[in-house]
């Protein structure tokens, strides 16, 4: 049996609202008056969730877990599905800052484009975008060492600045650009660019993989290492595709130009861009 | 009327802190400064002419009305914010913070848009640094990067840094080095013995190779004439022989790096270059801090909160996190429904869209001048000047605290009482 709660946003808050309750996991044995009653931070007080939200809830015979749906533009909520466990959340619309951060299973379907923040901190389970990403999708909030532990970030448009600052595991996937500094002082994991991206790639980084299509300019204290086939490769793209996101021009058998570094930083990280054909 | 004159007067212009002043006062005025550069001489003698009106709404009105306009105000709001003090006394900034606590509101300062990238990386990496008092006694190399002194703190090079006679720099600018990186000539540069116009937005990238070059690491991309940021890179070479050579060097960094693309990550990249340069010799870093005393927000918050800018107390303790509780980011989204405004001008300041979101919600302001600001602000409370009617402590860029004195009586109360009167009435409200 599986718990549908199907929610939709009435009114756009005009401050921001806080939401961390709004996830499928805690929300699963509750009716819909106890979902209404939850208290959201509004400003700087609390409001009922129902003052915002509106909705129903299904039984389904197939399948079991929960899965929440908040229909409507959510960009002005924020911390939605932050520390979920389990289940599935899907955003009809956009979502705000810090969704799905501290993560640590389940999966999150955004339908319009996520705020910055996206699953930072996050160590299991799977965001998939369908919009863009804001900055530090999968990064370290400020005085944190690791970002990113585990799980996957798929996101299908592009993504912000600081794209898996610090991540320490798990892998992030953008089908289109992104702006300066991805992989900044990252510790491990993976980080995959289809398109584009800004200038400093894998600045400060001290292990895991950045890979990006060839034509990227690397910091000069990135040592171009030889052109290969990397084992894992293969592995890695049929899992980004079982994620729906398909690659165009990324074949199994690409070959990689890889740059080790940062020197600065001990020279284990790699970046691989893909060679030319 | 006699004149006095009052000796070793802080000036409250910029964050070099010239506390070897001279005021003379005639009938509660300053009609004379000297040891003072133009902008501290304007500021001394003007600094308290030229008084708002008491103002709630447009109307004229007295302090209770203007305490009890502001008070309700902030206590109706959901999302308030606290946000300016950066020319105001370090007591003032402390009672804002409790303000900021009882409203629990957002709470921020100027750094967030000038040097609170490099408070930022201070917190990630350290920073190594001096009191300007051993820059001025020790330092034979000095670098500005992305500072232009000669326009922003005028007495730097006189009392600090470039000319400066001090105890192992007896002939001053004889006994110096000065390199200067900057994106264009300034007259700072026109004085520098090694000047290097780098590329707009390239600092990281140099400071990533300097690094490489003071650590001996091969840059096999690189040949001696191939430019980073825009400069041959053996005139980079040239300038880590420089430092590696030096007793002392002590690099000052301005806006022009906080500031441009990279922000926070420029600072950290040239501290842990001037960290890497400690294997050869003395080198220290030291931010320019612009207005006089937003380094003792940046004081006072943190020992107030843990947190230097940017602070939200809306779950009612600190959270931090630029970008989302910053000044300007806050009020593009809309995300404030009332402001407080003490010691600084938005309206001049601010991007419009800020300054536009600013106008559209209750807006009270603490100024001791007209300024943009005043104009339209909501209510308008005229305070003493810090420093020339106000007394108070200022951090310098440094972090040495220097006490201010009153030296001219004002008819208007200081920050800190207004912002006590404020305080005490939201308390009422509230009914804490």
């Amino acid at each position: 049996m599986k718990r549908i709660i199907d929610l939709r946003l009435t009114q756009t808050p005009r401050l921001p609202l806080e939401a961390e309750r709004l996830r499928p996991d805690l929300l699963a044995g509750m009716s819909l008056e106890e979902i209404y009653a939850l208290p959201l931070l509004y400003g700087n007080q609390m409001a009922a969730a129902g003052e915002f939200l509106r909705g129903e809830i299904r039984e389904m015979e197939d399948g079991s877990g929960a899965c929440l749906i908040l229909r409507g533009d959510f960009a002005r909520v924020k911390r939605l599905g932050q520390g979920m466990q389990s289940g599935e959340l899907i955003i009809e619309g956009a979502s705000g800052f810090h969704t799905g951060a501290e993560m640590e299973g389940g999966r999150i379907i955004i339908r319009g484009d996520a705020g910055d923040w996206l699953g930072a901190h996050m160590t299991g389970g799977v965001i998939q975008v369908l919009g863009n990403a804001g900055h530090w999708a999968g990064a370290a909030y400020r005085g944190k060492m690791q970002g990113m532990r585990g799980g996957a970030i798929i996101i299908n448009g592009n993504a912000g600045r600081m794209t898996g600052s610090k991540m320490r595991g798990g892998l992030i996937a953008v089908r289109g650009d992104c702006l300066e500094f991805p992989g900044y002082c990252m510790n491990a994991g993976t980080i995959l660019v289809a398109g584009r991206s800004g200038r400093h790639i894998g600045s400060g980084m001290v292990r895991g993989t950045i890979i990006m299509r060839e034509g990227h300019e690397l910091l000069p204290t990135f040592y171009r290492n030889c052109t290969y086939q990397p084992p894992f490769w293969q592995l890695l793209r049929s899992y980004i595709e079982e994620q729906g996101l398909m690659l165009d021009g990324w074949d199994a058998d690409c070959f990689f130009e890889r740059y080790s570094g940062e020197a600065l930083c001990g020279g284990k990280g790699e970046v691989l861009l893909r060679h030319s054909a | 009327m006699p004149v006095t004159i009052h000796k070793d007067i802080v000036c409250t212009f910029c964050g070099a802190l010239c506390d070897d002043l001279e005021m003379h006062v005639e009938n509660n005025k300053v009609i004379d400064v000297k040891n003072v550069c133009g902008i501290g001489r304007n500021k001394a003698l003007h600094g308290d002419n030229d008084k708002p009106e008491c103002r709630v709404y447009g109307e004229r009105a007295t302090l209770e009305e203007a305490y009890d306009a502001s008070a309700r105000m902030l206590a109706q709001a959901r999302s308030p914010l606290v946000y300016g003090f950066s020319s105001t006394v370090a007591e003032a900034n402390r009672v804002g913070v409790e303000l900021a606590e009882i409203l629990r509101g957002g709470l921020d300062n100027c750094s967030s848009y000038c040097h609170g990238p490099g408070v930022l990386a201070r917190q990630h990496v350290g920073l190594p640094t001096c009191t300007l008092g051993e820059a001025k006694n020790r330092a034979d190399l000095v670098v500005f990067w992305g500072a232009n002194p000669m326009e922003s703190h005028m007495r730097h090079f006189s009392r600090y840094s470039v000319q400066a006679k001090g105890m192992y720099t007896p002939l001053g600018r004889k006994d110096r080095k000065m390199a200067v990186v900057d994106v264009r000539p300034t007259p700072s540069s026109k004085n520098a013995d090694l000047f290097f116009q780098v590329t707009p937005g390239s600092d990281y990238e140099i400071a990533t190779v300097l690094r490489a070059l003071v650590l001996e690491m091969p840059l096999p991309t690189l040949t001696d004439d191939s430019l980073v940021g825009g400069v041959p890179l053996a005139r980079w070479r040239e300038l880590v022989e420089l430092i590696k050579q030096c007793k002392y060097c002590v690099v000052f960094f301005g806006i022009g790096l906080t500031q441009s693309q990279g922000k926070d990550l420029n600072v950290e990249q040239l501290i842990r270059l001037v960290s890497d340069c400690n294997r050869y010799t003395r080198v220290y870093a030291m931010p320019m801090r612009g207005h006089a005393n937003v380094n003792g927000n940046n004081q006072v918050f943190v020992w107030q909160t843990g947190y230097p800018l940017a602070i939200s107390f809306n779950r009612g303790y600190p959270r931090f996190n630029p970008g989302e509780f910053s000044v300007i980011d806050m009020l593009n989204r809309g995300d404030v429904d009332a402001a407080i405004i003490v010691a600084t001008d938005p309206a001049a300041h601010l991007p419009y869209t800020a300054v536009d979101a600013l106008k559209k919600i209750p807006t009270i302001v603490l100024d001791p001048v007209n300024s943009l600001t005043t104009e339209w602000a909501n209510v308008v409370i005229p305070v003493a000047t810090s420093g020339l009617s106000a007394a108070g402590t200022y951090y310098r860029m440094d972090n040495v605290p220097i006490r201010l004195r009153k030296i001219i009586d004002c008819e208007w109360p200081t920050d800190l009482e207004v912002l006590q009167n404020i305080k005490e009435r939201v308390l009422n409200a509230k009914d804490h």
